[in-house]
């Protein structure tokens, strides 16, 4: 690791905090010390850390509650929370559902905390099935979440960005990554605003979402309505105005492109053909063929249900 | 346009903003704009629990409320530092006009 | 004076957080808390103050989320989501001392942002909500300097009322530069897109101005108007000239311009209005 890694350490206790704090700092990470929650939050939004340490000693639920609320955010799912813990408050800790990735005891030895950060932050890297761009879980995480989702009552969405390629040619890739970004962001707050559900990037310009089938409808009304108002400000007033912007295609004939949209495929896990994974993407692939028929944003919903 | 409390509003005053009843979950409007108020649209008023109208031109002379003549002079003051530039003035032009009309003597007072 | 200007751009880069009205805040915390509030009635409170709608679209040009330029608050907010503006409300900070300069600068802003969207609507300009934030924002150079250099803040004014000259030209005298540059420098480092810092920045001369010159006139025509009218406290005491090149960019007439005067002045009622409940 080349620069300092950029640490957030929270705790209540200010003496703890700094101390803690000057030791990390002088194996060179770069610390900051938190130590009220009022503004906590903000300040982990404003200026996300790599790496977060957590005292659990003082008020053990409201340490628990905010990494939570981080856990519950795909922009922190790349952040190591590393607990701090004495003996006795082990036994409180819910090891199932516990939202930490590791934990340090107490008294702290901070040549060990060093160390745990590194390999945290090295296997973040390693492991993570997330698409970098996206934040989001990719295909390991998706077809897991699929197969669960088979014979309930769920909805599994597919959302693809129509004319992504010739944007992406006409604009270069940077615009086109922040389309990508864009669009998981808007299906990720969609999702959650509405109850919650799974949100995964397959990669490129497709990514996918699950959610209890009767909130299927008004989840892609919303993810379209706001994706077609995000994009406009991609566009200069003219090309807004026009509805399209000229590329020239492989045979060097120029040729209008419309402005960007999405189709959204929508089929559901309680369909009696359905067995597995592979049967839900062709069901899908075969539903967005029609979507994609028309240069504005839309969505289907498979009619097979039941 | 003025804000004024319903007990002084007065016959022949011209309603400037339609009147909405004040639930706390909802604002119904249950009169128009332009209409003119009557001594029976008041008592409706009353019932219905409405406090305030907006009314045309400024027909109720509040305490301590600053005089045309005041007013006019204090805009003056403002545009102290354009006097001269003819395009700025325009502004003040209108801005006069504006308060001679809707204070001045023809404002149904 | 160089390094005087150096200082203060210093000063005013280490901005983290800039302070609004109680009111706001407490009504922005109320929603928050209220698991049925929505992105639209948060999106009301936050687009009626300068420093949370700075806040905002901070965050979301900033380079963490990868997103370049999101200039209007109804964006921003559709693209961090409700938890991210939630989390941003409950720590915000505000004013301690409610004094008399901050509630006359809060509804000159809110004044000449409601001016703004009215002048954009009459001549059917595109990007009127960018255009209304810009306005919005306009003057978030002068909070950062009461903020961050609050004695010559007083001095400044003091200079202004001795002199009878403009605010920015006691800025000049007392920092070396004016608002209408410390807020264009806060808009750079915070990467909002152009089409809001150029206002910021050129409302004083539009012709600084090269891309987005009839947004800087609109704010321009914006902050004479409500000035003219006697709302709120700029800080100034003087209305500023409308420069030829703004009026001749908005193709203005003096017929569009009275009919703007007369809505504006019942616009400005509500903005009162609202300002009275924001205070209680």
């Amino acid at each position: 690791m080349t620069d300092p890694v950029k640490t957030i350490l929270v705790s209540f206790d200010s003496d703890f905090c700094l101390e803690t704090a000057t030791g990390l700092c002088e194996k060179g990470l770069q610390v900051v010390c938190i130590s009220k929650t009022q503004g906590l939050l903000g300040t982990l939004y404003s200026d996300p850390p790599e790496v977060m340490l957590v005292d659990l000693t003082g008020d053990y639920d409201k340490a628990i509650s905010v990494v939570s609320i981080l856990r519950g955010d795909i922009f922190f799912s790349t952040v190591p929370i590393i607990g701090l813990l004495r003996k006795i408050e082990r036994h409180r800790v819910d090891w199932d559902n516990c939202p930490l990735d590791d934990f340090v005891a107490l008294p702290l030895s901070v040549d060990e905390l060093y160390q745990r950060i590194h390999l945290a932050v090295s296997r973040i890297k390693r492991v993570f099935d997330n698409n970098p761009l996206s934040r989001l879980p990719g295909n390991t995480s998706i077809q897991k979440a699929v197969n669960e989702a088979i014979g309930k009552p769920f909805a599994v969405c597919y959302l693809d960005i129509n004319q992504f390629k010739p944007y992406n040619d006409v604009y270069g890739f940077s615009h086109g990554d922040e389309v990508l970004r864009m669009m998981a962001r808007i299906m990720f707050n969609a999702v959650m605003e509405s109850g919650g559900g799974f949100c995964g990037h397959i990669g490129g310009d497709d990514f996918v979402c699950i959610v209890p089938f009767e909130r299927a409808e008004s989840i892609c009304k919303t993810i379209i309505y706001n994706y077609d108002k995000i994009i406009l400000d991609l566009f200069d007033e003219k090309t807004r105005a026009q509805g399209y912007y000229i590329s020239t295609n492989r045979k060097g004939e120029r040729e209008q492109i419309p402005l960007l949209s999405i189709s959204i495929a929508v089929v559901s896990t309680e369909s009696e053909s359905l067995d597995h994974f592979a049967r839900v993407a062709e069901i899908a692939a075969e539903l967005k063929a029609q979507a994609k028929l028309s240069d504005k944003s839309s969505y289907i919903i498979d009619k097979r249900k039941k | 346009m003025q804000m004024i409390p319903l007990h002084l509003a007065a016959e022949g005053m011209v309603l400037a903003r339609e009147v909405c009843r004040n639930d706390s979950s909802s604002t119904v409007p249950v009169c128009g704009k332009n209409v003119v108020i009557t001594g029976e649209l008041i008592r409706r008023f009353d019932l219905m629990g409405i406090r305030s109208l907006y009314v045309k031109g400024r027909p109720i002379v509040q305490e301590g409320e600053p005089t045309l003549e005041a007013i006019l002079k204090d805009l003056d003051c403002r545009f102290d530092k354009v006097r001269n530039d003819s395009l700025t003035m325009k502004v003040h032009e209108i801005y006069t006009a504006f308060l001679k009309r809707s204070m001045g003597d023809d404002c149904g007072r | 004076m160089e390094d005087r200007q150096n200082d203060i751009k210093n000063v005013i880069m280490d901005t983290k957080n800039l302070p609004t009205l109680p009111g706001v805040i407490i009504r922005l915390n109320a929603l928050s808390e209220d698991e049925k509030s929505t992105i639209h009635e948060m999106a009301n409170i936050v687009t009626s103050d300068q420093v949370l709608s700075a806040r905002i679209l901070r965050l979301a040009n900033s380079p963490s989320y990868g997103f370049n330029r999101v200039s209007t608050i109804s964006n921003a907010m559709i693209l961090l989501g409700v938890n991210v503006v939630k989390s941003l409300a409950l720590s915000s900070t505000f004013l301690e001392i409610m004094e008399k300069n901050s509630l006359g600068l809060w509804e000159h802003s809110l004044g000449v942002a409601a001016a703004a969207n009215l002048i954009a609507r009459k001549l059917a300009l595109p990007e009127c909500e960018e255009i209304s934030t810009a306005a919005l924002l306009h003057d978030i150079g002068r909070i950062v300097i009461g903020l961050k250099c609050s004695k010559e803040s007083e001095q400044i004014i003091q200079l202004a009322k001795e002199k009878q000259i403009y605010l920015s030209e006691a800025e000049m005298q007392v920092l070396g530069t004016d608002h209408a540059e410390i807020g264009g420098w806060l808009a750079k480092s915070w990467f909002l897109p152009e089409k809001l810092s150029d206002p910021i920045s050129f409302h004083h001369d539009v012709t600084l101005s090269t891309n987005h010159r009839i947004k800087v006139s609109v704010v321009q025509m914006a902050d004479v108007l409500v000035k003219a009218s006697g709302f709120g406290d700029s800080g100034d005491i003087y209305v500023p000239r409308i420069q030829q090149e703004a009026w001749d960019a908005l193709g203005m007439t003096e017929l569009l311009l009275s009919e703007i005067i007369e809505e504006l002045e019942e616009k400005l009622v509500d903005v009162k209005n609202f300002s009275i409940e924001m205070q209680a």
